[in-house]
């Protein structure tokens, strides 16, 4: 087989080359992509930032309204009522306010369990 | 412009889903056309592109354990041609399935029997020959990147390439004499 023909085939094939390219695929396996890894480093320092925040803000409320001087019964209904959203949003948004383990029991030795 | 390199870097330890946009935006031209040269028909265009959308997917997932010794370009074709065994090995399952159909002749049917063009050509060559052209010839790479990118020896690739270029050339002088 000459050489200069064996080229020609290459170049007929570089130059017909098939290279689709568009941006509609790209887009396409980006958004098949498995969800974003999360350091547990990041996710940890994530909830105690937010957990401190949303505690040190809590505290400056209640100062704030004991120092006032404005307590009354239907201050204390409307903080309540809407205390309770506001508490089961932060929980679903941000994870237990307060960690679990303060909920357990302590295993002091004169209880038994069994 | 960013290497591979950097943008894989960016990809492992940031989890930069841009870079590898970027990644995807690079390599996509020769994953893509490489498996659609593969499949050999325009039919299978779309499951080529399939193949190619998982290939980036599979090498999203794998990228920490890419350590460059091979190019990104060969170690992503790599993936691309095990996406293509798997189809065929399904495709295999298919035909056994229905015993009366036949693999090689319904490839045949997809090319209309006179179109002497470059793509029918690619069409009629074995599949490793047809890669290997496609890989070195059509997309550049070098006779290692290629025999890395088909799991075999460099010398099988030359070989294959020289054979594939001999049995295109004398399918195209068909076309010449028609």
């Amino acid at each position: 087989m000459n050489p200069e023909r064996m080229d020609e085939i290459e170049a007929r094939l570089r130059s017909q080359a098939l290279r689709p390219a568009d941006e509609s695929f790209t887009r396409a396996v980006l958004a098949a992509l498995p969800p974003r890894r999360v350091s547990e480093v990041r996710r940890s320092s994530f909830l105690l930032a937010t957990r401190a925040g949303i505690g040190l803000a809590i505290l400056v409320v209640a100062l704030r309204w004991s120092f006032s001087g404005t307590i009354s019964i239907e201050t204390i209904v409307a903080v309540a009522l809407g205390a309770v959203p506001a508490w089961s949003a932060i929980v679903r948004l941000c994870g237990p306010v307060i960690p679990a383990g303060l909920f357990r029991l302590p295993r002091l030795p004169w209880r038994h369990w069994r | 412009m960013l290497t591979d390199a950097v943008l894989i870097a960016r990809v492992v330890h940031d989890d930069d889903r841009a870079a590898f946009g970027e990644l995807v935006r690079r390599h996509q031209p020769m994953v893509r056309g490489f498996l659609r040269r593969m499949l050999g028909s325009a039919r299978d265009a779309a499951l080529a592109d399939d193949l190619a959308q998982e290939t980036f997917i599979k090498a999203h997932r794998a990228l920490a354990g890419y350590r460059g010794g091979a190019t990104f370009a060969s170690w992503l074709c790599a993936i691309a041609a095990n996406e293509l065994r798997g189809e065929w090995r399904r495709r295999k399952r298919r035909a056994e399935f229905h015993d009366d159909e036949n693999i090689d002749a319904a490839a045949d049917e997809r090319e209309p029997a006179l179109a002497h063009d470059l793509a029918s050509g690619l069409a009629r060559l074995t599949e490793a020959q047809r890669a290997a052209l496609v890989l070195c010839c059509e997309h550049g790479l070098t006779h290692e990147e290629a025999a890395r990118a088909m799991s075999c020896p460099v010398g099988t690739v030359k070989s294959h390439v020289a054979r594939g270029k001999a049995r295109l050339r004398a399918w195209l002088e068909l076309e010449e004499t028609a």
